[in-house]
């Protein structure tokens, strides 16, 4: 079992890549929209920037990570890296934990600077408006959503590599991905409104029931409200509760990974 | 037994059409078997004659239908057998923002090789590519050959007992051809074993102990150089100046006649400007036997 | 085989971890808020956008009022507050883009509802209305400025002036023109209803939201009809018949109409109206027991 040497040089092909600095200044940019959008609120600005801002990093760190994965994987896949790699005496499940491992801790990295920049860009956001009742940040509050953020990188980029080690389109496990991250965000409210409502019938509350159950949840990772509003209160269960099912669930994905790596013809 | 032992490998690749209706199956491999030992085969055949997949059978990319391959004895898909094992691939590409020495970092990771010798390790092996003082750039930068020549010597780094290459040759120019020959034979005067498939024939001919003609699937002849053109010499050529005149003659003679013949010639007072042997090239033989496929088949 | 079996037990087992999460995840108690948008913000952030914006605080405001009508798994009813907002909200969305009705209808049709109490935002959901009324010609938009003012303002005289206004207009529903008159009739409140619920029949597409119209029809006709019978009575006889069956024995209806809600029709002693037991809302029945 020797991941460490594909996952190490995974992780310098990654940090210089392009995509790693243009989605931080991207990251700037969004700030900047984030303060205009705010605006045009009459009230509490501070709050609408915030929502906008935190919404961006999150969603730019899934994007990412998404990026990330696929994109690697995919490139060695097409071009014949793996037989380089795959010619030295590593078994074919540590290309795949190497991978999974390079990718974990570029996207922990990215989500690092990210936080950084996010959280600077709110402060500087905060103190600039004028409110009459001022609207506190808490930075420890930001920082658990970036540790949240930075499991659910980690679990899309596990399911990055899934997809590409399955599909033969780059395109088509891109898409795929992006989707499954999508949809895993809004399946929580979705069963919910089915589950309650008197229109639907029980055959589709069934199958919306199962595909919560299995899916991944993504809404989870997401406390942004949490950050932002400072009378919710959560407890420390939660997140070892978020960690857990990660852990779990991201572990199948690998399972399942390697299993379809070992029987790919290269 | 051989370093590489490849015993009837048969493989057939499925094609699905679009509608699934109609599979379209390709026997790539209808069969090969042969052993290498110490020394330098070649394996040489036209484009699609199998040699790629072979490698990539031998190499465990891909499962052959049925067969089995032995390097040093061992299974294909032991992990140990790639410890002392060395693979080019056909083009082979590595990403462009790392630099040279970080690839071989990731090499030496693989391999276990200790921080402490890989300073003097990568210097030797990037001397012998004349490569020496681009390893900290990235390959982006490098040339085709140059990439080439970097990921040739990386093959190096584990000192490997069999080193097998999938048409090293291409994409260099003659300078780095022939620096790979003399590798090549380098690791065969160290008792090693050299295994490549090409398509440049002059280069196995002039190259390789043993080599393998495989066309469509099939090996058509397997055997050494030196037998080989034995076996294909029809006669020689033998050309002649009398002593006194400026003119050149041309003399033919059967395989069994030479030596007559230049005795006959030395005792009629010729000068032997040259004696050239006239058989078949690697090259016609090879497509002789292509030409003979595609009448049978 | 044997690892793809690993990974679903895996997923299996990380169910109840995902479902205690989910239930204790940190969530805003309170549904989405309702910002106040300031007009000038607005226009400031998006030049060349107006339409746009006021398509986007459109959407925001279905949104927020769907999550009231719906009730489906919140219950959730605005505050007089955030219904000043709103209010002011649609003033903003008229100034972007004085072309857009829907916003306007919404406001006429269906807020005033919910505000009845407060005479402030009527007068304030008038006044948007009027000023909508300058750049679309549309008939409905006075109809709303009378309604309000008749049926929920109390004003008669203003009400009937807006109403006029609308009858005159385009489109206008012929009976409207008829109702001006009734306006000044102490009835009138009945037969605003009628005609308002006639209008949104028409609009109405099959299904159980228009059968609810057309129950609520039936009963507003029966109570008219009632209504008009207990005056001729009054008429015949000076005084306030004491329950409908005296309308019956007296020959002046052949019998009480059923209430399509499961209640009954009586008489409002003192103010000698019809109304109904049910007030327009379906009678609960007693479920029997086994």
């Amino acid at each position: 079992m020797n991941p460490f040497p594909v996952a190490k040089i995974t992780f310098r092909e990654l940090l210089k890549e392009k995509s790693f600095l243009g989605l931080l200044i991207l990251q700037v940019f969004l700030l900047f929209v984030s303060k205009v959008i705010s605006n045009v609120v009459a009230g509490d600005t501070v709050k609408v920037a915030m929502d906008f801002a935190l919404s961006f990093f999150f969603f730019t760190v899934a994007l990412y990570a998404v990026f990330v994965s696929v994109g690697s994987t995919f490139r060695d896949l097409s071009e014949k890296v793996v037989y380089l790699i795959l010619s030295k005496p590593l078994k074919r499940s540590d290309y795949v934990l190497g991978k999974f491992l390079g990718c974990t801790v570029a996207v922990a990295l990215f989500t690092f600077l990210s936080f950084f920049i996010v959280t600077s860009g709110i402060l500087i956001i905060s103190s600039t408006a004028n409110l009459y009742i001022p609207h506190v940040v808490v930075v420890e509050r930001i920082f658990l959503l970036s540790l949240l953020v930075f499991l659910m990188g980690v679990f899309l980029s596990a399911f990055g590599i899934l997809f590409a080690v399955l599909f033969t389109s780059q395109v088509l496990a891109l898409i795929s991905a992006i989707f499954l991250f999508l949809a895993g965000l809004e399946l929580s409210p979705v069963k919910e409104l089915v589950v309650s409502s008197k229109y639907v019938s029980p055959v589709n509350k069934l199958i919306v029931q199962i595909a919560y159950y299995l899916f991944p949840n993504f809404s989870l990772f997401d406390i942004k409200d949490y950050a932002v509003h400072l009378s919710i209160k959560v407890s420390p269960l939660f997140f070892a509760l978020v960690f857990i099912y990660s852990l779990i669930y991201t572990s199948a994905v690998l399972f399942v990974a390697t299993y379809l790596f070992d029987r790919r013809e290269l | 037994m051989g370093v590489l032992v490849v015993k009837n490998l048969k493989k057939t690749f499925k094609k699905n059409s679009l509608l699934g209706l109609k599979k379209e199956k390709k026997k790539v491999l209808k069969g090969i078997s042969f052993e290498v030992f110490e020394e330098i085969f070649g394996f040489i055949g036209p484009n699609g004659a199998g040699k790629t997949t072979t490698i990539k059978i031998i190499m465990d990319f891909v499962k052959a239908d049925s067969g089995e391959v032995l390097i040093f004895g061992k299974r294909n898909s032991a992990i140990s057998v790639k410890r002392n094992l060395g693979f080019l691939p056909e083009r082979p590409y590595i990403y462009g923002s790392i630099t040279g020495k970080e690839y071989l970092d990731f090499c030496a990771d693989v391999y276990g090789i200790p921080y402490y010798e890989r300073r003097k390790k990568f210097a030797e092996l990037l001397e012998l590519v004349n490569l020496t003082g681009v390893e900290e750039q990235p390959i982006s930068s490098y040339s085709k050959g140059m990439v080439q020549r970097l990921l040739f010597a990386s093959t190096l780094l584990n000192d490997p007992d069999l080193l097998i290459l999938d048409e090293p040759m291409s994409g260099l120019d003659p300078v780095g051809r022939n620096m790979i020959a003399s590798v090549m034979k380098m690791l065969k005067e160290k008792g090693k074993a050299v295994f490549y498939s090409s398509h440049i024939i002059q280069d196995v001919e002039r190259l390789s102990d043993r080599v393998a003609i495989i066309v469509d699937g099939e090996i058509k002849l397997l055997d050494s150089v030196a037998n080989i053109v034995q076996e294909f010499l029809r006669g020689y050529v033998i050309t002649v100046r009398k002593r006194g005149s400026s003119s050149l003659e041309v003399f033919k003679a059967g395989v069994d006649e030479l030596w007559q013949l230049l005795e006959r010639l030395r005792s009629e007072g010729y000068e032997i400007i040259s004696v050239e042997p006239d058989r078949l090239s690697l090259e016609e033989i090879l497509v002789s036997y292509i030409h003979e496929n595609r009448r049978a088949g | 085989m044997k690892r793809l079996l690993v990974a679903f037990l895996l997923v299996v087992i990380s169910i109840p971890f995902m479902l205690k999460a989910d239930k204790i995840k940190p969530r805003v108690n309170e549904l989405a808020p309702v910002l106040p948008y300031s007009y000038s913000q607005v226009l400031l952030s998006s030049p060349g956008l107006r339409s746009p914006a006021a398509d986007l605080l459109f959407m925001n405001l279905c949104y927020l009022t769907g999550n009231d009508v719906f009730n489906q798994w919140k219950e959730r009813k605005f505050t007089q507050e955030e219904w000043k907002r709103l209010i002011g909200n649609v003033e903003v969305i008229e100034k972007l883009d004085p072309y857009y009705f829907d916003p306007l209808y919404y406001l006429g049709s269906y807020v005033p509802w919910k505000v009845e109490k407060n005479r402030e935002l009527l007068l304030k959901i008038n006044s948007i209305l009027l000023q909508g009324n300058r750049k679309i010609k549309d008939w409905r938009l006075p109809f709303f400025v009378g309604f309000n003012y008749f049926y929920f303002l109390g004003d008669k005289v203003k009400g009937a002036k807006y109403l006029k206004m609308a009858s005159q207009m385009e489109g206008a529903p012929p009976y409207l023109k008829l109702l001006v008159p009734r306006l000044y009739a102490e009835s009138g409140k009945i037969d605003l209803a009628i005609a308002v619920t006639y209008e949104e029949l028409k609009r109405t597409k099959e299904g159980p939201v228009k059968k609810e119209l057309e129950k609520r029809l039936k009963a507003l006709l029966a109570i008219k009809e009632l209504d008009r019978a207990v005056k001729v009575y009054r008429s015949r006889f000076g005084k306030c018949p004491s329950g409908l069956q005296e309308l019956v024995k007296s020959g002046i209806i052949r019998a009480i109409p059923e209430d399509p809600y499961g209640g009954k029709f009586y008489i409002e002693k003192g103010k000698c109206t019809v109304w109904t037991t049910s007030n327009l809302r379906p009678v609960k029945k007693p479920t029997s027991s086994r």
